[in-house]
């Protein structure tokens, strides 16, 4: 019961960030910062795909409507975490996940971190620039896309779990 | 059957994954199609409501400026003024009004989200049926245009602006007298593409765009921008013109609806033309 207090928390702080500071601010060069994949990275290793996937379609479809995408968000969110147990399970520990851990860079470290959720990111990203660009012939302005939001995205995400990991120490 | 079963089994987790797709390309397909529903927008009541508080944070950061135009844009208007002019005539001729009638009346409105980051940025703004506000008409700013009404919601609409890919306003090349179509190939929000200007017509570079009345939308000569950059496009004999737009549509906050009362008398006049005219 508790945790599921603790994750509405999450959603809330990420959604409200997402829709009104990040989808608001360009900082040029095609750079974005990306904080929903972070959402469907964090949730426990216990929830099934179907869970994910509808968390995921939920949350898509609500910055959606801030930012009038109309889908493209909630059809990259829903790839992530059709993807996210697949990656899980080619990375798996030889012991099994311990249900008691979550996936963040405080329990699991953050080589873990890095080698799932980069590539979730990537793909989420270039998921959701193709399709709101659709046009091959743009290539270059996608791929600069896609690198500098990665950036940002990622060094959102490390940041973003650093303060959780301050707040739980200092209890 | 035991097999479609067995199918659907193994493959139950890919068949709801891309059943959650076909959903996100049927939301796609219905904000493209239908225009008065505004559901899931910025437009919704809900939506636009939070997009309004939000603004109203972020609203002292421009004020300034915003305040500085304002008072331009009210000095060059209070020139107009009957009070301000002398008058030669005195009085030998008499103006009758019924020779002039009004063509356009502007609405005023405070633009509540402006995202400028998406390939098709639509902005919100806080009137909406209630202030009988009709998909299609046109919206200007101070210093420039913003684009068309797209959706209408209660109390906010949608503008398609400038800042979209197929927006395809009619503009005019002010110096020469060019007419060309404004497009916008969604990197920079400061700058704009203008097409279908012949090669051979020699665009000075500074001229002033602005917009052309010929579908009785806009009024004629409301400012677009000025010319920055003239390239040759690829393989056709047209000028690819870029121009830096004279609004700055990151820290716009108000605008102007504009009413057109000539713009279904032009419609249903120019849908008169007989079809074969039309294509020769």
């Amino acid at each position: 019961m508790r945790s599921i207090i603790v994750y509405l928390g999450y959603g809330v702080t990420v959604l409200l960030l997402q829709a009104f500071l990040f989808n608001q601010v360009g900082m040029g060069w095609g750079a974005q910062v990306f904080a929903l994949p972070l959402l469907i990275m964090m949730l426990p290793f216990t929830l099934s795909v179907f869970w994910l996937m509808l968390i995921a379609f939920l949350l898509g479809i609500i910055i959606d409507s801030f930012s009038n995408t109309y889908g493209l968000h909630a059809s990259a969110l829903v790839l992530v975490a059709y993807l996210r147990p697949v990656f899980f399970g080619v990375f798996c520990p030889r012991e099994g996940y311990d249900p008691l851990k979550s996936p963040n860079v405080q329990d699991m470290g953050f080589a873990w971190f890095f080698i799932i959720y980069a590539p979730l990111l990537f793909i989420y990203l270039t998921w959701f620039f193709l399709l709101e660009i659709f046009r091959f012939s743009e290539g270059l302005f996608i791929l600069r896309n896609i690198a500098t939001s990665f950036v940002v995205s990622f060094g959102f995400a490390v940041l973003f779990q650093l303060s959780l990991f301050k707040t739980n120490a200092r209890k | 059957m035991q097999n479609l079963f067995s199918f659907l089994k193994r493959f139950q987790v890919f068949l709801v994954f891309f059943a959650f797709q076909i959903l996100c390309f049927a939301l796609y397909v219905q904000f493209v199609s239908y225009p008065n529903s505004v559901f899931l927008s910025t437009a919704s009541s809900l939506n636009g409501t939070v997009s309004s508080w939000t603004n109203a944070i972020k609203e002292p950061f421009n004020i300034k400026a915003n305040n500085a135009v304002l008072r331009a844009e009210n000095a060059a208007l209070r020139k107009r003024l009957g009070e301000n002019v002398y008058q030669t005539s005195r009085n030998t001729t008499i103006v009758d009004d019924t020779i002039k009638h009004l063509k356009f009346s502007y609405i005023p409105t405070e633009v509540v989200n402006n995202n400028i980051t998406r390939r098709n940025n639509y902005f919100t703004i806080d009137v909406g049926s209630l202030q009988q506000i009709e998909p299609g008409m046109a919206v200007i700013t101070p210093l420039g245009v913003l684009g068309i009404v797209f959706k209408v919601g209660r109390r906010f609409s949608l503008v398609k602006t400038v800042l979209t890919q197929d927006i395809n306003l009619d503009v005019m090349i002010e110096k020469i007298g060019a007419k060309g179509i404004l497009k916008w190939y969604g990197s920079d929000p400061l700058r704009g593409t203008v097409t279908g200007v012949p090669d051979d017509l020699k665009v000075p570079i500074g001229s002033k765009v602005s917009t052309l009345d010929v579908s009785g939308m806009f009024p004629k000569g409301i400012a677009v921008g000025t010319v920055e950059k003239i390239t040759k496009m690829e393989n056709q004999p047209l000028w690819n013109i870029t121009i830096r737009f004279s609004e700055d549509y990151r820290t716009l906050q108000g605008a102007y609806l504009v009413k057109s009362f000539i713009k279904n008398e032009l419609k249903e006049m120019e849908s008169k033309v007989p079809k074969e005219a039309t294509n020769p």
